[in-house]
């Protein structure tokens, strides 16, 4: 039984490390991200001043080093590790042994079933992490009057962990009771005292301190789920099952070897089993893309996205920046769904993921400004009203590159109270009071030689012209040409991709192949057949180009034209709009 | 009681520890305070002008009184007692306090040139300001509030805020001539109302109308109480992809009408829906004018520097609550290439303050806007040149006795709107300008992200109960304004 009390929180950390950090690492980024943990006074006393804000202090303590997401990955396992462990030893409080070890993991796998969803936040595992701490140290207390010392403990706590005194009460209620041996009665009352306490305690807090918050945030815990006014029912199941395991356990009838691995093998498969319904597989792939977006990873990008097409322009956005950095995107971008204009530069949405990567593919293109814009908007629609470690980063490298090294040094300074980006930040507040060394930064020397100095406003609808503006501002902003003529053909602008072909290219370039199947299709418009086509269109376009017609002239709804070789190519793009 | 005894023990022993100046060198100069209180004015019983001196680990501050008193502060930077300084302003009211600093940097102390803090006789009898704070966003907001701060403490308290009404914006607390007992606030987006709260009493109101083209946006009080002015916007706004600016926010039309707050029912006039656009409508002090701004439509032209707004009036009768019918020019600051905006009239009927930039309505985003201010008797105007700064001065308001009022200016880094107080003599000149004071400026300013907005005097604190009004908000139950 020693052994297998090593092995199991062995096993079940392997399980949330590989389903969690090896196979979900942006779920690591998407936290971390939505965040800026500053070491100083300030920033606690923030936290400390409502109720449950101490364990959303303690949550971004931790999330901050999901920075790295395999160290995270690691934090995460232990965590959950830990829960499980307090879990039963609250269990052998309450009564002696129990062969059914492995069950002391329920309760931390429900967390970890409950936390796919990407929008629980770290702070309710923190909670119910603090009450079981809490409880196991109220079980292993000999002092006679703990159960009176709970009228100001359970206020105390609840100010600590919001939403996880109600765990806590309901565990020493427990322990209590297997204590001092109440009878119903007796339990009865206590349990009528707790609910006098902790209502008492909440109506107090929502009529004084914390008036601005409504009495949901106020009871289940402030900044637990990154939706307003929201609580889902798997938050109370995972409170119920911390409370009900450790108390049943004691119950159950000992059991032999096989039944305790059994037991032990179900909850190290749950995880992984359940993996497609525990990470949304909509949101995930996207969070994905961001992550790899993030981290510069564009081989990375294109690969995932050969396996997971993108579904939305906000993918389709990262695939293409992704195959701009690669220099793929004039051969390959029609191999992929595409989602018009908005898969280049994503129109503005009210949301803090959106922006993300049209804002990364803004600073590659050197539109500084739209930087700074969608990574301001990006870090005002984060829900809790949080900074974002990476958002404020960009923020103090558009001020710099912007020359604004005022602004540039003031968010800095912010990001110097961290343990990740301090770093980077001493860095560019070295720039800034040398701006001649920023240019000694390959990329920062690139992108102030794209920057736009003269009056130009950012259009949506005259997309394209400002693109190539950008590029014959600077006319080694390949990626800026990539998107002038991408956006002309994802919008059906042909005059404008031949006029800009016709002042950009010379016979001695190589075609790409988007290039080509589009001009081909100009010319076969124009002039009904291929006959005579310019020779930089090879002869292996000219071919698809005819079969497509071929086909598309038999019967415009050919599957083969909506799928296989030939719908991913523009014309296949073009007849599905 | 053993470690009682310690604990004190070591709080005497590091009490002692504070150093005292010694090898004193002294600088010429004054010394590198932030914020600059040096030579403002400010009114008797305000919260302490706490300073931190650049580069210094250590700061000794005397602030004597010119007529008497005197009192010490030390530490990382000069944090006065808050009763201390108001008995020394009380004291030295008329008069002016000296503050002598010596300050400990790279381990030298250094002994600065005594600079002064006038203290006007003109009261500031009020209990604070509101405001709005949002954090920097273009197109987003989540990170707001409408808050209020005691201008005798440090003490900042949310009358609304983003927590109890999560997602939607909020904007345009505006009372009565500083008097929370009327006041109207604007909540915007999926559960949009006007909050009209008049003797504690609270009704929403949904504004538009078939015969009007937006919600009512900026407002201002007509003295009696009974009416609002406001004008309806379409805003928008635009981004720029250069280096020196960011965002232009423009109207694609406005209208301006008066709202009678007693029957809900608005007042139009044909001279105030015009094709031309009409915004930022005010009462003049005895209620029979509205001042406002109105601009040709630049748009068609496309040239985003048409965008210039003229000052104009129209007289309005309290009594039958009619417009008047023709409208007078009071300054064409379009033909000398300018635009006018928020014209703010003194409470005394003296004056009026408005906002002069190149061009826009929304002039916060233009580093040539300043203050300027208008004799009313004379129609004479000057800049405010001893408040404006090379940066953005833009929304003022007065207080109640129209000796002091608030701005917001980029003054101090170019992004942050902050506040900044001025005393205004009888005589038509500004006084120097004070920030803002907070315990710990530096840190304070250094942490702060958020710009302020519409900053206006309070004399009593907004007394708002915030769970009723939030139930309210969310149970989209509002009263339909009608056309009169």
């Amino acid at each position: 039984m020693g052994i297998f009390r090593i092995l199991s929180p062995v096993v079940f950390a392997a399980v949330v490390f590989v389903c969690y950090g090896v196979l979900h690492p942006e779920w690591f980024n998407y936290h971390e991200q939505y965040q800026l943990f500053m070491f100083g006074w300030e920033y606690l006393s923030e936290h400390v001043a409502v109720a449950s804000g101490m364990a959303g202090y303690m949550a971004e303590f931790v999330v901050q080093f999901y920075f790295f997401p395999i160290l995270g990955a690691v934090m995460w396992a232990g965590l959950l590790v830990l829960m499980g462990w307090l879990v039963w030893k609250v269990a052998r409080l309450l009564d002696g042994g129990c062969s059914h070890y492995a069950l002391c993991f329920l309760p931390p796998l429900a967390v970890a079933l409950y936390c796919g969803d990407e929008n629980v936040m770290m702070a309710f595992p923190m909670s119910i992490l603090l009450a079981l701490v809490s409880a196991f140290s109220y079980g292993k207390s000999t002092c006679s009057w703990r159960g009176w010392a709970q009228v100001a403990v359970i206020p105390l706590l609840y100010w600590i962990m919001g939403y996880g005194v109600f765990v806590y009460a309901a565990l020493s209620l427990a322990l209590d009771r297997r204590k001092f041996g109440y009878d119903a009665a007796r339990t009865l009352l206590m349990v009528g005292v707790y609910v006098v306490v902790i209502s008492m305690t909440i109506v107090l807090v929502g009529h004084t301190v914390m008036k601005q918050y409504p009495f949901i945030d106020i009871v289940c815990g402030v900044n637990f789920y990154r939706e307003r006014l929201v609580v889902p029912m798997m938050q109370h199941v995972v409170a119920v099952c911390c409370v009900v395991v450790p108390v049943v356990m004691p119950l159950l009838k000992q059991s032999g070897r096989v039944v305790a691995i059994v037991e032990a093998a179900v909850m190290a498969l749950v995880l992984p089993v359940s993996s497609s319904k525990t990470f949304d597989n909509v949101v995930y792939p996207l969070l994905k893309i961001d992550y790899l977006v993030r981290n510069q990873e564009w081989a990375k990008v294109v690969k995932f996205c050969e396996q997971n097409p993108p579904t939305n322009d906000m993918g389709a956005s990262g695939l293409n920046l992704a195959l701009a950095m690669t220099g793929q995107l004039p051969d390959r971008m029609f191999e992929f769904p595409q989602y018009g204009k908005n898969g280049l530069l994503s129109s503005f949405e009210r949301n803090m993921v959106s922006c993300g990567i049209t804002a990364e593919a803004c600073y590659y293109l050197g539109l500084i400004n739209s930087v700074l814009r969608y990574n301001y908007d990006s870090q005002a629609a984060i829900v809790n009203c949080n900074m974002s470690g990476r958002f404020t980063r960009r923020i103090a490298e558009a001020y710099m590159l912007n020359g604004n090294y005022e602004l540039a040094m003031k968010y800095a300074d912010l990001l110097k109270k961290t343990v990740f980006y301090r770093p980077w930040a001493k860095r560019v507040e070295d720039c800034c009071k040398n701006p001649a060394t920023i240019g000694q930064s390959k990329r920062w020397a690139v992108i102030m030689r794209h920057r736009l100095p003269e009056n130009q406003l950012f259009s949506v609808t005259d997309m394209d012209a400002m693109l190539l503006n950008l590029y014959k501002h600077s006319p080694d902003n390949a990626m800026a040409l990539q998107y002038s003529l991408a956006c002309d053909l994802l919008d059906g602008k042909m005059k404008n991709f031949v006029n800009t072909m016709s002042q950009t290219f010379d016979d001695n370039s190589r075609m790409p192949r988007v290039y080509q199947e589009a001009l081909a299709w100009v010319y076969l418009q124009r002039q009904g057949t291929l006959k005579g086509v310019p020779d930089f269109i090879s002869n292996e376009v000219q071919a698809d180009l005819r079969d497509f017609d071929r086909l598309y002239m038999m019967d415009r709804n050919n599957p083969q034209l909506r799928q296989g070789r030939l719908a991913k190519t523009f014309w296949g793009y073009t007849i599905r709009q | 009681m053993r470690l009682l005894v310690w604990i004190l023990v070591c709080v005497m022993v590091l009490a002692g520890c504070s150093p005292m100046p010694e090898n004193v060198t002294k600088v010429g100069g004054f010394p590198p305070i932030f914020p600059d209180y040096e030579g403002v004015t400010i009114p008797v019983d305000i919260v302490p002008l706490n300073f931190n001196v650049d580069g210094a680990e250590y700061v000794y501050a005397t602030a004597t009184g010119s007529i008497g008193g005197e009192l010490t502060a030390k530490g990382e930077w000069a944090d006065f007692d808050i009763e201390g300084w108001h008995f020394l302003t009380r004291e030295n009211m008329g008069g002016k306090i000296v503050v002598a600093v010596t300050a400990k940097i790279d381990g030298k102390w250094l002994e600065y040139m005594p600079f002064d803090i006038f203290v006007s006789t003109d009261s500031l009898s009020v209990y604070g300001l509101t405001y709005r704070k949002i954090a920097p966003g273009y197109e987003t907001f989540s990170n707001i509030g409408i808050f209020q701060r005691d201008i005798h403490t440090f003490d900042e308290t949310a009358i609304v805020n983003h927590t109890a009404l999560q997602g939607e914006c909020m904007n345009c607390h505006v009372a009565n001539r500083c008097n929370p007992d009327r006041f109207q606030l604007h909540i915007r987006g999926r559960h949009a109302a006007t909050l009209v709260q008049t003797m504690g009493k609270r009704k929403l109101l949904q504004t538009k109308t078939d015969s009007t083209i937006a919600n009512c946006m900026y407002a201002y009080w007509h003295p009696s109480g009974r009416y609002c002015a406001y004008s309806l916007n379409l805003i928008n706004q635009c981004f720029w992809e250069d280096t020196t600016k960011y965002i232009e926010v423009f109207d694609l039309g406005s209208d301006a009408l008066v709202l009678d707050m007693e029957k809900d029912e608005i007042i139009l006039s044909p001279l105030l829906k015009t094709k031309d656009y009409e915004s930022y409508p005010v009462f003049s002090a005895d209620g029979k004018t509205i001042y406002y701004c109105t601009s040709k439509p630049w748009i068609e032209s496309g040239h985003i520097e048409k965008m210039q707004y003229d000052l104009c009036a129209i007289s309005f009768d309290e009594a039958t609550g009619r417009i008047g019918d023709h409208v007078d020019t009071i300054i064409k600051a379009s033909a000398f290439g300018k635009s006018i905006t928020h014209p703010r009239p003194s409470y005394d009927g003296k004056y009026l303050m408005y906002s002069l930039a190149d061009y826009s309505v929304f002039p916060i985003h233009h580093p040539e806007a300043d203050l300027y201010i208008m004799d009313l008797a004379t129609g004479e105007s000057r800049a405010l040149s001893e408040v404006n700064s090379d940066r953005a001065e833009s929304f003022h308001n007065w207080s109640p006795n129209s000796r002091w009022f608030v701005f917001n200016s980029r003054r101090f880094n170019n992004a942050n709107n902050l506040l900044y107080i001025a005393h205004f003599g009888t005589d038509g000149t500004a006084g120097k300008p004070f920030m803002l004071p907070q315990r710990n400026p530096r840190e304070f300013y250094r942490r702060l992200i958020h710009s302020y907005n519409v900053p206006d005097f309070t004399i009593r604190r907004v007394d708002l109960d915030i769970r009723s009004f939030a139930a309210e908000i969310y149970s989209n139950e509002r009263i339909q304004v009608q056309v009169r």
